[in-house]
């Protein structure tokens, strides 16, 4: 059995090709302007990385903000939903699960068979997303993949008061006036944005069995962050932490053929 | 359900302005309009005025930005910013419920910025379960008719009233009619026709409302029930804004079973007596209304509210809507959800604004509860 889960998300289209229960490919697009041609994309990518063509695809589930824009899916699951059967699948001990994205953010209470118990999801901000992370890596001059290492090396935080990623660009910028190193600019920034998702996990009920998932999750300097924050160890999936709902979405598609 | 007469509904709710302008300009009478929705309607009917119920809207907020700050109330913020804008122009009176220090507030404001011959609050106990509560309400609703006498030239009479009583209590009565089908059976009217057909009630003529839910009711009882087998939800809040929400739910297969919503049951769910002391009967329907967060009674009867009728009515989640950035009913939320924790009632909070509101992330968290709550 072949079914693919194709995650459209704000930043990018993640898609899973599961066969028998095993992931055989993934691909990846930008999702741009036109989701539903980057969608197509990602899965011609995943379709020549795993030897198939479309028709030996039984089923395909999309998820993620853009999901209603990929009209060749043959269903839909929410973006919850998909998480969570994602994550459920590769550790089934995790009951709270942090996925953060380039635009939204997530919280989520799982039982041991994946159903979502309750949830958190942040408001219309950037704060405390990935998008905020890119926004002040360009500020810093610093490649966004590097900001998380480069917190590690400070010793320090300074507190930053704003809420919003508009005026804590501001923020940034009075720090870097101030002559701060970058590496402490760079963990404060870390601290701020895990200092909003730890609210969220508080609202949700903190629990040890934290897992994260989602594009932010290789940044080593935010999981970092937001365990000290929560004082708790964050499971991360071995590899591909923001292919885990493109996954979710590729079981939830084996269910509903099965 | 498509039939013709939910299109009428529709189309009211598209241009609420476009029936009472017809009306004004066929009849050449006066309209009165309100905020939502404590305020004696059947009074300004009684005296031959059109009730118009201003029920928000799309239009440019640049204008009211230098009367009301963007943290304001988005409902006052949005009224203001339809009559800033003139589409509030067929407009001769209006009366403003005193349920919060915004609404206190917006009078002065609207008197300044855009005059009306007839203007005045309908100032509410917060109270309402003291003793002295009625006898207070009463003698507002004389105050007001007083006024209402003044503007007409002539007085309201008994008669007028028990008129005006009659029908809007038939106008319940069939909207009653209607919330009981679409729980009985969900499938006859969809949730988002069910709330677009009690905001047209708002602002189309009441004689001629009897007439519409007469014939929406008897068209949709005809359709044989199919049992209620949909997810069941309570809606808590001040206003349900955006009606496009609902979309979502009806989506999602939910069913939505009871509100406790200014422009939802609430509006409809009692009736004045039609026996004895009309002002007394007015007052009694007020203060007997469903618990809001205009309340603030010590014991907080809304919360028990909340829980007992979402267990009478097998609820399985509560949808809590809070329309930016209303303070009572923030400051209910604690005590609400707590209740509804203690009683293991899944409850979701999401914030909707009037006007345009991106409904994205409104969409994500809706699925994601009827999700949770419906089981799969």
């Amino acid at each position: 059995m072949i079914t693919a889960g194709l995650d459209v998300g704000n930043k990018f289209v993640k898609v899973v090709i599961l066969k028998d229960g095993e992931v055989a490919a993934r691909g990846h697009s930008y999702s741009g302007f036109d989701q539903k041609k980057a969608a197509e994309d990602a899965l011609s990518q995943a379709l020549i990385i795993a030897g198939l063509i479309r028709e030996d695809i039984s089923y395909i589930s999309a998820t993620g903000a853009g999901k209603a824009e990929v009209t060749f899916a043959n269903g839909t699951v929410t973006e919850v939903g998909a998480a969570a059967r994602g994550v459920i699948r590769i550790f089934p001990e995790v009951r709270i699960v942090v996925d953060v994205g380039a635009e939204e953010s997530r919280v989520l209470k799982i039982d041991e068979k994946g159903k979502v118990i309750d949830f958190a999801i942040s408001d219309k901000c950037a704060a405390g997303t990935g998008s905020f992370l890119e926004a002040m890596s360009r500020t810093l001059e610093i490649p966004l993949e590097e900001m998380g290492p480069l917190s590690l090396e400070a010793a320090k935080s300074l507190p930053m008061n704003a809420q919003c990623a508009v005026f804590a660009e501001s923020e940034v910028i009075s720090l870097i006036h101030m002559n701060t190193s970058k590496p402490e600019i760079a963990r404060s920034i870390h601290d701020a944005m895990a200092s909003r998702i730890s609210s969220m996990v508080r609202r949700v009920g903190l629990q040890k069995e934290m897992g994260m998932i989602g594009g932010v999750a290789k940044n080593p300097g935010f999981v970092r962050a937001l365990e000290r924050d929560l004082e708790v160890t964050i499971l991360l999936p071995e590899s591909h932490p923001d292919f885990v709902s493109a996954l979710g979405a590729a079981i939830a598609a084996a269910e509903k053929i099965s | 359900m498509n039939t013709e007469v939910l299109e009428i509904f529709r189309q009211a709710v598209e241009d609420p302005g476009k029936e009472v302008r017809e009306w004004k300009e066929k009849k050449g009478g006066k309209v009165v309009g309100f905020l939502l929705t404590d305020v004696p309607e059947e009074l300004i009917h009684a005296a031959g005025f059109f009730p118009f119920g201003i029920c928000g809207g799309t239009v440019r907020m640049d204008q009211v930005e230098a009367h009301l700050q963007f943290w304001s109330c988005s409902y006052v913020r949005n009224s203001l910013a339809l009559a800033l804008d003139g589409k509030l122009d067929f407009l001769d009176g209006l009366v403003i419920p005193h349920t919060c220090d915004t609404t206190r507030m917006l009078m002065g404001i609207w008197k300044h910025v855009r005059p009306l011959p007839f203007m005045d609050s309908f100032r509410l106990p917060r109270q309402v379960g003291r003793p002295s509560a009625k006898q207070y309400v009463v003698g507002e609703l004389r105050r007001i008719k007083d006024r209402l006498d003044d503007f007409r030239g002539t007085e309201i009479t008994d008669e007028e009233l028990s008129q005006s009583f009659k029908l809007y209590n038939s106008n319940r009565n069939l909207l009653r009619k209607l919330f009981n089908l679409h729980e009985q059976n969900p499938a006859s009217i969809s949730n988002k026709d069910l709330y677009t057909v009690v905001k047209a009630s708002m602002v189309i003529e009441r004689e001629k409302l009897n007439m519409l839910l007469s014939e929406l009711v008897s068209v949709l009882a005809e359709n044989a029930g199919t049992p209620n087998d949909k997810t069941k939800i309570f809606i808590s809040g001040t206003f349900l804004e955006p009606l496009d929400l609902l979309n979502y739910i009806d989506e999602s297969g939910g069913a939505i079973v009871g509100d406790d919503l200014k422009n939802g049951f609430r509006y409809i769910e009692s009736d004045v007596a039609e026996a004895g002391d009309p002002l007394e009967a007015l007052a009694e329907r007020q203060l007997k209304r469903i618990p809001s967060a205009s309340y603030d009674i010590p014991e907080n009867l809304r919360r028990h509210f909340l829980v007992k009728t979402a267990q009478q009515k097998g609820v399985q989640g509560v949808i809590l809507l809070h329309v930016k950035y209303c303070e009572p009913e923030n400051y209910d939320y604690y005590d609400n959800i707590q209740a509804l924790e203690k009683a293991g009632i899944p409850a979701l909070r999401i914030e909707t604004e009037f006007g345009d509101t991106s409904l994205g992330q409104l969409s994500t968290r809706v699925q994601a509860f009827m999700e949770m709550v419906g089981g799969e």
